[in-house]
């Protein structure tokens, strides 16, 4: 698993790695020099930590909502971050201001599903699910609504929060904080997912305090998915497919799967965003474009492989 | 007798129905008791009120003496395991797997599990007949055998009191004799206590000494098999006439 994983990173980013090499050596302040640190470096690695929260978010997600289908956005958080990015852009706001404004659209979103779907009843998965699907979709109306209003100017900015794009990754730092600390929360807990998977029920009988660890995932889910948001936009599949690819390797133990998703999902989308940037250069793609186009084939395999039947 | 698990005056309601009004109940170390009634008279939720997974509406249930809400899960887990009637099996894993999550309760949040915990779920594995399905997926198993494997489960978890929800639920005659032949050596041989909600009427007069039966008017009975088990009672709780005679093993009820 480790070696797949580590394959596949210098793969990925072998060209980039070897040209680094040269640069640092000869340590001249050439134009490759530059583009290199300065744009492809810090791209890749925006990448990789966007790819791999989204992919921790997703395994998070798809327990707590004990639903294989889950993904890091079927709550809505990728929703609420877009519509308060384009009221950001709308308001004339530009840079860290409209990352800021999404973040915090993302958070809020969080916390209207978490408020609604426990009501004054039973916080179930099937609930929380439901809650945030139509939430979603509402956010999808308002989004449509915003983009129906707007001038043409601000349109193609907006489309960034829609599909998804590496090309402005900022703050790249903290997001690796982001992920540092939800693998440290998570890590813990990650047999209590083990026992999760199996309902709450059970895992309360084994032991589990079911609440603690649902909220906590929830939280951290949502934190993780709302800073790979603020950073690339709704970049899809990712958090979907990358999982499930894990458990087809065969890993269903949640104290391997949950850092070996991360690893994966970041190295695939540092794979997706390479392609994203040379497959008609000097013109780039969004990632979200590539990540979706390798991901539907690759979901339709899973599907009709089976998941409980491992190959 | 030392009371291991005790209700003090329980009102169970679900939803608006209540089940049981005013329980005092006092399960004693090394019983075996069987909880039976109609369909939806409620034997599921008082089990799962037993197991501290179902909130009651008025009094307290105590476990070796401690009111049951003050304590960690955790610690719930280490003397108190539940068989479930129902399965969740979304996600992929082996028989294995599954069975080594019955170490939980006994491990720290960073520890993995030791060859020694492997052992005591391979030693469980062996007594409910699935040794050679243990790197078989879950998903693949049989009603049957799935019920065996969270009965393996509940096996590896060891807890002093089991309470099983059916644990007949889905198995051949041979495997309810022997699952029940199990859990009666437990309570016998180890001291264990066990509280089984059972359909069967006669599995219950053969392999339990304790009885609590349900009716619809949210008034249990309870008491030594023998007594509670009675035609009258019977008929009255299974709204159908019953007939006892005389098993080569116990009081069976026929019928009528």
């Amino acid at each position: 698993m480790g070696g797949m994983v580590l394959s596949l990173t210098s793969g990925s980013i072998n060209v980039t790695l070897s040209d680094l090499l040269i640069m640092l050596s000869s340590n001249e302040e050439s134009l490759q020099h530059q583009l290199v640190l300065e744009l492809r470096l810090p791209r890749a690695l925006g990448a990789f930590v966007t790819g791999a929260m989204l992919a921790l978010a997703g395994a998070l997600m798809q327990v707590l909502l004990r639903n294989p289908l889950a993904d890091p956005y079927v709550l809505g958080v990728s929703g609420g971050a877009a519509v308060a990015a384009m009221l950001a852009i709308l308001a004339g706001l530009s840079g860290l201001l409209i990352s800021g404004s999404a973040f915090l659209g993302a958070m809020l979103a969080m916390l209207l599903v978490f408020g609604l779907a426990r009501g004054h009843g039973s916080w179930t998965p099937h609930r929380l699910l439901l809650t945030g699907i139509v939430l979603a979709s509402g956010w999808g109306a308002v989004i449509n609504f915003i983009m129906a209003t707007s001038p043409d100017q601000v349109l193609r900015s907006m489309v960034f929060w829609m599909m998804g794009d590496l090309g402005y990754v900022q703050s790249v730092g903290s997001g690796y904080v982001f992920l540092l600390v939800g693998l440290l929360v998570c890590l813990p807990m990650a047999r209590s997912l083990n026992i999760l998977t199996q309902g709450e029920l059970q895992a309360g009988a084994l032991g589990v305090n079911v609440n603690k660890v649902r909220i906590t995932i929830y939280i951290v889910a949502s934190l993780l998915t709302a800073g790979a948001v603020t950073m690339a936009g709704s970049i899809g599949f990712v958090g979907l497919v990358v999982p499930h690819l894990v458990r087809l390797m065969g890993v269903t133990d949640h104290r391997l799967l949950l850092p070996a998703s991360a690893l994966l999902g970041g190295c695939l989308l540092i794979l997706a965003d390479t392609a994203a940037r040379t497959i008609i250069a000097p013109q780039q793609l969004p990632v979200g474009v590539i990540s979706a186009t390798l991901g539907v084939p690759l979901f339709l395999y899973l599907l009709y492989h089976g998941l409980g039947r491992r190959p | 007798m030392t009371p291991v698990l005790q209700l003090h005056s329980i009102d169970i309601h679900i939803g608006d129905k209540l089940i049981c009004r005013d329980l005092d109940l006092t399960v004693g170390r090394g019983e075996c008791w069987a909880i039976l009634g109609m369909n939806g008279a409620g034997k599921t939720t008082l089990l799962h009120s037993l197991a501290g997974l179902y909130p009651t509406a008025k009094g307290q249930i105590t476990l070796n003496g401690v009111a049951l809400g003050t304590m960690e899960r955790k610690l719930i887990a280490r003397s108190m395991g539940l068989l479930l009637q129902d399965y969740e099996d979304h996600f992929p894993g082996t028989v294995m797997d599954l069975v080594l999550t019955g170490r939980h309760p006994w491990l720290s949040a960073w520890q993995w599990e030791s060859p020694l915990d492997k052992q005591l779920a391979l030693t469980a594995l062996e007594k409910v007949g699935l040794v050679a399905f243990a790197d078989r997926q879950i998903t693949t198993l049989s009603g049957g055998e799935r019920r065996r494997a969270a009965l393996a489960t509940l096996l590896t978890q060891s807890p002093d009191i089991l309470l099983m929800d059916e644990p007949t639920n889905h198995l051949d005659i041979h495997q309810q004799h022997r699952i029940l032949t199990l859990v009666r050596d437990l309570v016998h041989e180890q001291n264990k206590t066990a509280v089984l909600v059972l359909h069967d009427i006669n599995l219950a007069m053969r392999y339990c000494d304790h009885a609590l039966l349900l009716y619809e008017d949210a008034k249990p009975l309870q008491g030594e098999i023998n007594d509670v088990m009675t035609e009258k009672n019977l008929t009255e709780l299974f709204k159908h006439p019953l007939t006892a005679m005389d098993g080569p093993n116990s009081r069976v009820f026929l019928p009528g």
